[in-house]
């Protein structure tokens, strides 16, 4: 034993001290490690949520090898969270696809050529939309991939492969804002910039933990120099609402009442702007006729929220000068939740708070690239924000692409939940995913699972074969993540920032952009995608697609542009005589929206009860959501971040109410059951008055949080409401 | 070419780096300029981390960028962050003034961000053995010396605050030095500038009255943040400020997530073969005079055999074991480097009384004197020993439960080779030892009785997970003790029988060491302190 360790210690460098210098950087960075001094940085856009921060990735000749956050970038302004300064991390792990991998008859993943791998998955998709009909296949795509990529994906499965059905992991997080924007404004249109965290006096966040959901959002509010009241509505007290000035921390899945509780108010304490509401809004009177049915005490008896609280809010939104709403998943992931999300606008559209600085109703997405889905997936809507069932749409479409017009189906693609509901009943019988974890992720997990073993075909397009979903696959197609691929992403605020390719892929592994050339090929419609050369060449496409549209952004000058001048919000059309190139931009200053009249509408309904009430035997409330900063939905890329990890939880727990604690007879640090009607998962009892007494909270990033969870969605988005079911716990004893 | 090898040529051409390489991106570290001191601290002060609790928000930043920004390797940080749960009683939360002028309740939950707290009194620094920590005389920063470090990893333990931690690739420990080469040249330390909502900044601090400012009060539960270890053991300097230090009866979110700690092995083969060594030295320095020459000389060796592989067993702890020899630099403050040098002075004189006892050179006084002599210094040693654990300040390792153990540990080594005598002294001795193992029991148990916070937690462990070690060490303890007194007893009653007898307290005592080794690591597994709140997500 001493022989080895004297070995090794001759072994070990003599200067360890050497490994921590420090040299100041010559391109300007401050002191950087020696040992990673670097000779170059390449501007990117960070992968992970929809923020859009930009990161200086540090390279040494032409390989990269570190990050920072660049500085006096318009979104982050030369701050990450942790998830971007780790950003590389995920591209070195040993689980990467690094070949095509085809489940052999012995039930094997085993590595394939490409060739071989184009042929079977062909072949394979041929045959079920021969044996099933064309909508027989179907894909689930996802808000992780460049906009050029997904506009790719939609364009060859629709125009290309006759595949009728496919739709994404956005339909998870952001559906309910397309859909309530839609309506609300006559486009899918989140008007706002960051720069409105900033400007507000009054702050309002709906379901929103903005300081772990999105670190660098809350960087903005925090550096807000008004003294913001700020008002966080959440049945939690998140991080975000333990800094509030107002937290009304609700019933979970009362915030309809509470929003139309607060309209009244408002309408009572005389705080409607009613020459905007005149001049710029439809249906106002008989919103105002609905909300007169929601009274103070029985909002108050209602939400759990009291009546002097409600009044403090109300007042602080009346003497508010600049009063800006923004919501999330909190709202996104309701039974009800293009109501609530309208019922924010309402507040937003009644007091006049659009359109002017420090104001706005105020979506705040979750993927780097949901709102690239948005406008480019072809699954909800046809390409650059467009309608499949508009003829004129149809044709513009067909004539920038050179397609043949009568590909193009008249209507949108399946939801996500009906594709999945296809599945069972049989008419779905091959699925491809890209870039998402379903078996992870989706509502109900363990049934979920069931309809995948159902299929006759499920391929995986993923970074990694790691994953829940890519062990049930028949065929894995190794992609290349973020950092090893070009395109564009699309931020919250509109801001279209480019993705910089600075690193090899591993192995075989390649862009998602290029698979689905690969596939066009192997398919026979290759020509089809003659003019999308590249990534870059795709987004001049995109380009013309956009123009004319409330998203269009012609008049961006190439890659080069968005890397030089930090990223263009749209609109950005090329007809501007004199563009507006402020690095911040929102819109409705000039109070027209969208809509056929140019007026936005006030929208409402009756708050409809939760699909599964809390009962005797499953008497807790299981509000799920983010944990931590440092973790990333499935977790498939944080996880390989070892810093991170150590950062995060090891195992799964559940937040419980100290006197449930009690109640239940747990113990904090010791194992609970948490069993709901679809399943039941052991986890670690952490003790917390975060959680009011009667719920009961659990983080999304582990795998078996979703066996719990119950399959309701929002009626007109689709959304699944993972934000509430009935659970019970009970403590797990062990012997010692 | 196939169309899928031009794509895996597109995908392999990495020309778009020089398309949009920059080699200008100065404005990076101007950011920064108020968070930290202009100029050097005044004398009489020193710099210190200064926490806004309010406005930390828990994204948990500043340990990714202390990570990238210092080089540092795959999961190492010297930045944690950790987690502070408030009672749930609203009552229990003050309400207090924000900024803002607004009331806003304490909030129920606090993270916690934390590094180095470069002490006033250092326990890294008076813990070296090595002299491989400085405290910079203007700065107040204290700094590791890597280059110094001889991975013995006893900051590990002197330090509260689990500030150092081990570098298994280069075999020394490393930590936080407040990017001090950044602050040199007017630049922010890493974590500051990973920190988006400007929680973290350096200021500076009187370095008379630390413990006052900081703590509030000198009183012995001053504690930086609830669940934190008590402040009067190296007067840390950080400074956290925030509306929920005020709230009473906060806890750290892991307080009850017992884990089992390090084992340190070779330490505990260290620690009780060392001690068995001067158990059988002194033993027989006490009543060898009454042996033959052969006993004598038997006793003697044994004891200085065993000295000499717990000095071997020792330097298989180190990181860095050729530079092993540093280990007696630290003898003005450092407790293990006082073991060292006592327990290498031990062996030394064991080895000298073996010569002498073997080669008859200088008489049989000389003998007798100098093995009173390297059993003073092997009493001495042990003594070492215990202080090198009684300074950590930890409560489970505190002086009476150190003493008795390794004291104990001493006595119970003599008392068996003393059962060994096939005579009634041997008998006496079993007896004795049954008497002394029973004690030591009792003593390892009164932890149960304690409502001391970092006491439960060692309870915990001991009835929790390491509760299968603890029982199987009293099995042994029995056995041993039986087995012992057995054979001292057929020892005293037949001479016939005296090889057998002989055997079997040797076998008896092999157990009880097994005992002992067991006992010793429980002593380091157990061992869970207060140090800062960790966090559970």
């Amino acid at each position: 034993m001493i022989n080895t360790r004297v070995v090794r210690s001759l072994a070990k460098p003599w200067k360890p001290a050497r490994e921590l210098e420090r040299t100041p950087s010559a391109l300007g960075l401050g002191q950087v490690p020696t040992s990673i001094e670097p000779d170059a940085v390449v501007r990117s856009v960070c992968g992970f949520c929809s923020t859009g921060c930009s990161l200086d990735v540090h390279l040494r000749d032409g390989e990269a090898i570190n990050i920072t956050p660049s500085p006096g970038y318009p979104v982050n302004t030369g701050m990450a969270c942790p998830k971007g300064w780790e950003g590389l991390a995920p591209l070195d792990a040993p689980d990467r696809a690094t070949a095509p991998m085809l489940r052999g008859a012995d039930g094997v993943l085993k590595e394939v050529s490409w060739a071989e791998a184009l042929r079977y998955f062909v072949d394979q998709t041929k045959a079920v939309q021969a044996t099933h009909g064309p909508e027989a296949m179907a894909f689930l795509s996802t808000g992780q991939i460049p906009t050029e990529e997904m506009a790719m994906l939609g364009a060859l499965t629709k125009f290309g492969m006759g595949i009728t059905h496919g739709d994404g992991n956005t339909r998870q997080c952001m559906a309910t804002s397309v859909v309530a924007y839609k309506e609300s404004f006559g486009f899918d249109a989140p008007p706002y910039t960051y720069a409105d965290f900033e400007a507000s006096d009054v702050i309002v966040l709906v379901g929103s933990n903005l300081a772990i959901a999105h670190p660098i959002m809350w960087e903005r509010v925090a550096s807000n120099p008004n003294d913001p009241t700020l008002i966080v509505v959440d049945p939690r007290c998140t991080e975000t609402a333990a800094a509030a000035t107002h937290h009304l921390a609700l019933e979970p899945a009362s915030d309809l009442e509470l929003l139309y509780g607060l309209a009244k108010l408002l309408i009572d304490k005389g705080a409607v702007d009613r020459t905007f509401v005149d001049e710029h809004t439809s249906d106002y009177e008989a919103f105002a006729e609905h909300v007169a049915r929601f009274p103070v005490e029985a909002v108050a008896e209602r939400t759990g929220v009291n009546e002097e609280q409600l009044d403090a809010v109300a007042d602080a939104i009346t003497a508010g000068r600049n009063v800006s709403f923004w919501w999330t998943m909190g709202v996104n992931q309701s039974h009800q939740g293009v109501r609530t999300a309208q019922a924010i606008i309402n507040l937003a559209l009644m007091t006049g708070n659009i359109g002017r600085p420090g104001t706005g109703a105020n979506s705040i997405t979750g993927q780097c690239n949901a709102m690239g889905s948005r406008l480019f997936s072809n699954t909800t809507g046809l390409l650059g924000g467009h309608d499949f069932a508009n003829p004129d749409h149809r044709k513009r479409v067909a004539e920038v692409l050179a397609v043949d017009e009568s590909t193009i189906p008249h209507t949108a693609s399946w939801s996500y939940d009906r594709i999945m509901a296809g599945i069972d009943e049989g008419t779905i019988k091959g699925l491809w995913v890209i870039a998402t974890n379903t078996a992870h992720s989706w509502i109900d997990q363990n049934g979920g699972n069931e309809l995948l073993d159902k299929l006759d075909f499920l391929v995986v397009q993923d970074m990694y074969h790691s994953t829940e979903t890519a062990a049930a696959a028949d065929l894995v197609l190794p992609a290349a993540g973020w950092g090893e691929k070009d395109g564009t992403f699309i931020n919250s605020e509109r801001r279209i920032g480019h993705v910089t390719k600075v690193r090899q892929a591993p192995g075989q592994a390649l862009a998602d952009f290029w698979i689905f050339k690969s596939v066009a090929d192997a398919w026979g419609c290759g020509e089809m995608f003659a003019a999308w050369e590249t990534p870059e060449h795709t987004f001049a496409l995109l380009q013309e697609l956009s123009a004319g549209q409330p998203c269009d952004f012609a008049g961006i000058e190439g890659y080069e542009m968005l890397d030089s001048v930090g990223g263009v919000q749209w609109p950005y059309p090329s007809t501007t005589e004199q563009p507006d190139d402020s690095a911040e931009r929102r819109l409705f200053s000039d109070g027209r929206f969208f809509t056929p009249d140019g007026r936005a509408a006030f929208i409402f309904d009756s708050p409809q009860p939760v699909a599964e009430e809390i009962d005797e035997q499953f008497p807790l409330v299981l509000l799920t959501g983010r944990g931590s900063a440092a973790d990333w939905h499935t977790r498939t890329r944080t996880e390989k971040s070892k810093v991170l990890s150590s950062m995060t939880a090891k195992v799964n727990y559940v937040e419980v109410h100290p006197d449930d604690v009690a109640r239940y007879e747990l113990a904090s640090s010791r194992q609970a059951r948490l069993v709901s009607r679809r399943g039941a998962i052991t986890v670690d009892v952490i003790e917390t008055g975060t959680v009011q007494p009667g719920q009961v909270f659990v983080n999304m990033h582990f795998a078996d949080t979703n066996q719990l969870t119950f399959p309701a969605f929002d009626p007109y988005s689709r959304q699944p409401a993972y934000k509430y079911c009935a659970v019970r716990i009970e403590p797990v004893v062990t012997s010692p | 070419m196939s169309p899928v090898d031009e794509y895996l040529a597109a995908q392999a051409d990495l020309r778009v780096v020089e398309r949009f390489a920059r080699t200008d991106v100065s404005g990076r570290t101007g950011q920064w300029s108020e968070l930290i001191p202009l100029s050097a601290p005044p004398a009489g002060e020193q710099y210190r981390f200064e926490v806004d609790l309010d406005a930390c928000s828990g994204c948990k930043a500043c340990v990714t960028a202390c990570h990238s920004l210092n080089g540092l390797d795959e999961g190492e940080s010297f930045r944690a962050v950790g987690v502070v749960v408030a009672p749930a009683e609203p009552a229990a939360r003050p309400v207090t003034l924000q900024l803002s002028a607004t009331a806003v309740a304490a909030p129920a939950q606090q993270t916690v961000t934390t590094a180095c707290h470069h002490c006033a009194d250092p326990g890294c620094l008076t813990g070296c053995p090595a002299e491989a920590y400085v405290k910079d005389p203007v700065t107040g920063i204290v700094k590791h010396l890597d280059d110094a470090c001889i991975g013995c990893q006893y900051c590990t333990l002197t330090c509260p605050y689990d500030v150092p931690v081990y570098n298994s690739r280069l075999g020394i420990v490393r930590k936080c030095d407040m990017c001090s080469d950044r602050l040199a040249e007017g630049e922010a330390p890493a974590c500051i500038q990973g920190c988006p909502t400007q929680a973290i900044s350096i200021t500076t601090v009187s370095t008379s009255p630390i413990a006052d400012e900081v703590a509030g009060s000198t009183a012995s539960d001053a504690r930086l943040v609830p669940g934190a270890a008590p402040s009067h053991l190296t007067n840390p300097t950080t400074l956290y400020r925030g509306r929920s230090l005020s709230v009473e009866g906060s806890v750290a979110v892991d307080t009850d997530d017992v884990v089992p700690q390090h084992a340190h092995l070779p330490l505990v083969v260290m620690l009780v073969v060392s001690q068995w060594s001067v158990g059988v030295l002194l033993s027989t320095a006490l009543f060898g005079n009454g042996w033959t020459d052969g006993e004598r000389s038997v006793g003697l060796g044994a004891g200085a055999a065993l000295g000499a592989s717990a000095a071997l067993a020792s330097f298989t702890h180190l990181g860095q074991p050729l530079k092993a020899w540093r280990a007696v630099l630290g003898w003005r403050h450092s407790w293990l480097s006082r073991e060292v040098i006592v327990l290498s002075a031990y062996i030394g004189v064991a080895l000298a009384a073996v010569a002498l006892s073997v080669t008859g050179l200088g008489g049989p006084a000389l003998v007798t004197s100098v093995a009173a002599l390297a059993a003073a210094v092997g009493a001495a040693a042990v003594a070492c020993s215990a202080m090198v654990y009684v300074a950590t300040g930890r409560t489970w390792w505190a002086a009476t439960q150190t003493s008795i153990r390794f004291g104990g540990t001493v006595a119970l080594a003599g008392l068996a080779w003393l059962a060994s005598g096939a005579n009634w002294l041997g008998v006496g001795a079993a007896v004795v030892l049954l008497a002394v193992v029973a004690a030591k029991l009792k003593v390892e148990r009164s932890v149960f009785a304690s409502d001391d916070v970092d006491l439960c937690r060692t309870a915990a462990l001991l009835s929790g997970s390491l509760a299968p070690d603890a029982r199987f060490r009293r099995q042994l303890c029995t056995t041993a003790g039986g087995v012992i007194v057995a054979g001292a007893f057929v020892g005293a009653v037949s001479e016939s029988a005296e090889p057998l007898a002989v055997a079997v307290v040797a076998l008896g005592s092999l157990i009880l060491a097994g005992a002992e080794l067991i006992e010793r690591r429980l002593f380091f597994q157990a061992c869970a302190p207060s140090t800062m709140p960790g966090a559970h997500r």
